[in-house]
């Protein structure tokens, strides 16, 4: 009799394959970044215009996630106001984005930024919803409290993995944060971890359950990458079971 | 502490193939605890032990068979601590004459040391509890040397118990766990702390719990014992590594880990920990501390060339050094090696890798295979089982994403009905898999080999209760103890036991 009936989490993109990707190159070095007035980050700055960067090989390589294709924006308006100096910008069109070469410096990078520039859009009215990063919690699905904290649920897509050939899915996974009864973040460490950590025993069952939750008031999510647009709609795929099988011939190693 | 990007980034490296998406059928490995076991006979740790006793009484090989006749034990508390002293005297008695008392039904009979384990314990009266100042506790064992020393003499091996308010695990008075263990590992004794403690979280100390008559007692003594069994250098079960090419196991599992180095900043420290075909730890050894490479196309950090080549290479010679592996050595042509870290390898740690096996093989007659085993413990998604009760997938369910990953439950639920919380499964990558070297023929047979050194969780007698297998674990836990400078000297007996557990 078979005992399993299994399903993964992965959200696989269903939208459009990242062959063909346009993307900006501009020779340039991270020690040039022009100080920010108001103290932001290049990352912040840059996604406020919509823009995904990573530097790499003395390169910035950046592309627009905010729907515009490369040619509809103006790149090199958007580097001299946060660039010292720099070299002009290219556009290429590159075959390589989920190769080993690309994956960790570059492609990662840009891709958690088209996600949190979505996440931001989408959730933007949602007053429930507050987004950090790759991160959003749900300030109604309050999971533990006590007198004094209590523990709110979130979805993080950090987790970002190549899928067959020239595509992605995420992994989404459930996190947590907790909150003291003015509504700040915990500061004690201690406090915070444990808190964190009672509420988020729970069975697989609950876990998936909390994970749906979350994710139905966020997916469709459709990040673009200046020429493509990803698709991520669902969170499972699922496997079919194989019994567990004994080990024999424990003669032959004795 | 462990490197954290090490762990933390290289799931990244993965691509899933969607079409090989599957569930890999995992095989369930018994421990073995004698030589006489039935091939069928699947039992848990405390069920193998009280019928069979630990394994190295029931085994005829010469060199895995118990080399002491008996324990003593000698117990050392902090002064002015009057419940940890009376907690101690209560756990002392119950490790001498046994535990029947049922608290609640999660609870297990003990029988005392001696019966379970099958051999003479020696154990001081209360009135011989050692008290020692905290922060002087090498000037109280000054007096003393001679005492364990002499334990030797009369073929039997030494044990510490040291009774405190700490533990490994919290905070809190660390100092006085780190400051026993520095103190009698220097001693060449091997230390096994009773805390007296209790978890907001849940959970507590032996101490803590031998006191309340309402909390169970029954597995934490099982713990208890087995941690002792193993740190005086007892045997409790072994597992065997099966290949699918007939005869053919593996010979050893080496694993590799890194820890920062505390004395030299930026610098990093590598441990590795051997264990041969049985499971049975043949040895551990450490690198220099080397400075550490950062690539940018690189999940985590690049051992250089030249120190993986020295460690492997080290550590071949010290297998090579010990009598069984070495006779084993000389009947087989071909020698089966797993290589387990928590990152990919990196081409240049290949290149040393595959120089010290050279070096090896110009040294000697025999071939030696090798396969690089990246095994990753935060995974990078999880499965869910809808036919058991709470949605948990069981421990050995393993997962291939493509031809050469698979994700591993090694922990967790073993019955559907289980109602626990949900564990998660590690990432296994077969990184060298279908190359020509590589003694493995498919990635079903590595998941088997990881699951199975899982099974050699000598610090517990709960199974599913560790995610790593023992080559990581142990690994995990040595360079973690070193990294507080607490490392048996180069010629200790301890190196042949579980001190570290």
């Amino acid at each position: 009799m078979n005992t399993d009936e299994l399903f993964i989490i992965i959200a696989p993109n269903e939208g459009d394959k990242l062959d063909s990707l346009q993307i900006w190159k501009v020779r340039m070095r991270r020690q040039d970044v022009k100080p920010d007035p108001h103290g932001r980050t290049l990352r912040a700055r840059l996604l406020d215009k919509g823009i995904a960067h990573s530097f790499y090989k003395e390169y910035l390589w950046a592309i627009p996630v905010n729907g515009r294709k490369v040619d509809e924006l103006n790149l090199g308006e958007v580097i001299s106001e946060n660039f010292l100096k720099w070299v002009g910008e290219e556009v290429q069109e590159i075959n390589n984005f989920t190769s080993d070469e690309l994956w960790y410096p570059v492609s990662i990078v840009l891709l958690r930024d088209a996600i949190r520039y979505t996440l931001q859009v989408k959730l933007k009215d949602q007053k429930d919803f507050i987004i950090h990063k790759r991160e959003v919690y749900n300030k109604k699905q309050i999971v533990r409290s006590d007198t004094y904290t209590y523990v709110i649920l979130g979805v993080s897509f950090d987790k970002i993995l190549r899928m067959d050939d020239d595509n992605v899915c995420l992994c989404p996974e459930l996190v947590y944060e907790c909150y003291d009864s003015l509504g700040g973040v915990v500061k004690d460490h201690f406090e915070r971890q444990k808190n964190i950590l009672l509420a988020s025993r729970c069975s697989s069952k609950t876990y998936f359950e909390r994970l749906e939750l979350m994710i139905k008031n966020i997916f469709t999510l459709e990040p673009h990458l200046s020429n493509r647009t990803l698709k991520f709609n669902r969170i499972y795929i699922q496997i079919s079971g194989k019994e567990k099988i004994k080990q024999t011939r424990l003669e032959e190693w004795l | 502490m462990v490197i954290k990007d090490e762990r933390q980034s290289s799931i990244f490296t993965i691509t899933i193939k969607r079409e090989k998406v599957e569930q890999i059928p995992t095989l369930e490995v018994p421990l073995v605890f004698s030589d006489k076991q039935s091939v069928y006979e699947y039992l848990d740790p405390v069920n193998g032990i009280i019928k069979y006793g630990p394994y190295d009484i029931n085994t005829s090989d010469k060199h895995l068979s118990r080399k002491f006749r008996g324990v003593e034990l000698f117990v050392f508390y902090p002064k002015n601590e009057e419940i940890v002293y009376k907690t101690l005297n209560d756990l002392i008695y119950i490790l001498r004459e046994g535990y029947f008392e049922r608290r609640g039904s999660h609870d297990i009979s003990f029988r005392g040391f001696e019966n379970e384990f099958r051999l003479k314990f020696f154990m001081p009266e209360n009135k011989e509890f050692i008290s020692y100042v905290p922060g002087n506790l090498r000037k109280e064992l000054e007096s003393r040397k001679n005492n364990f020393t002499q334990v030797f003499e009369r073929e039997n091996r030494p044990i510490v118990i040291v009774g405190g308010t700490s533990h490994r695990s919290i905070v809190k008075n660390r100092e006085q766990y780190l400051e026993s263990k520095l103190q009698f590992t220097n001693l060449d004794l091997p230390c096994q702390y009773a805390s007296y403690y209790e978890y907001e979280t849940g959970g507590a100390g032996i101490l803590y719990n031998a006191l309340r008559k309402n909390r169970p007692l029954g597995y934490s003594l099982w713990n208890l014992a087995l941690n002792i069994y193993g740190k005086v250098g007892g045997l409790a079960w072994v597992i065997r590594q099966g290949l699918s090419k007939v005869g053919q196991v593996i010979d050893l599992s080496i694993g590799i880990r890194f820890v920062p180095s505390r004395v030299q900043r930026g610098f990093i420290i590598g441990y590795l920990t051997i264990l041969d075909s049985f499971g049975r730890l043949v040895g551990v050894v450490s690198s220099p501390p080397f400075k550490v490479q950062v690539e940018k196309e690189v999940a985590g950090m690049v051992v250089p060339k030249e120190v993986m080549e020295n460690i492997v290479l080290e550590a071949l010679k010290k297998a090579g050094s010990d009598v069984r592996v070495k006779e084993i050595f000389t009947e087989k042509e071909t020698i089966n090696i797993a290589f387990h870290r928590l990152s990919i390898f990196h081409p240049q740690e290949i290149r040393g890798i595959v120089s010290a096996i050279d070096k090896c093989h110009r040294s000697g007659k025999m071939k030696i295979e090798y396969a690089l085993i990246p095994i990753i413990d935060k995974p990078p998604t999880l499965v869910f089982n809808k036919l058991a009760e709470n949605w948990n997938a069981l421990r050995g369910t393993a997962i291939r994403l493509d031809d050469r990953v698979a994700i591993l439950y090694t922990a967790g639920t073993t019955r559907t009905t289980d109602r626990s919380a949900l564990s998660y499964p590690i990432t296994v990558i077969a990184q060298n898999l279908a190359e020509e070297n590589c003694p493995f023929t498919s990635l079903e047979e590595v998941c088997h080999h990881v699951y199975s050194l899982t099974n050699l969780h000598w610090q517990t007698v709960i199974p599913g209760s560790v995610r790593l297998p023992a080559t990581l674990e142990f690994a995990q836990n040595i360079a973690n103890l070193a990294s507080f400078k607490i490392l048996p000297k180069e010629d200790s007996w301890l190196w042949h036991t579980l001190w570290f557990v």
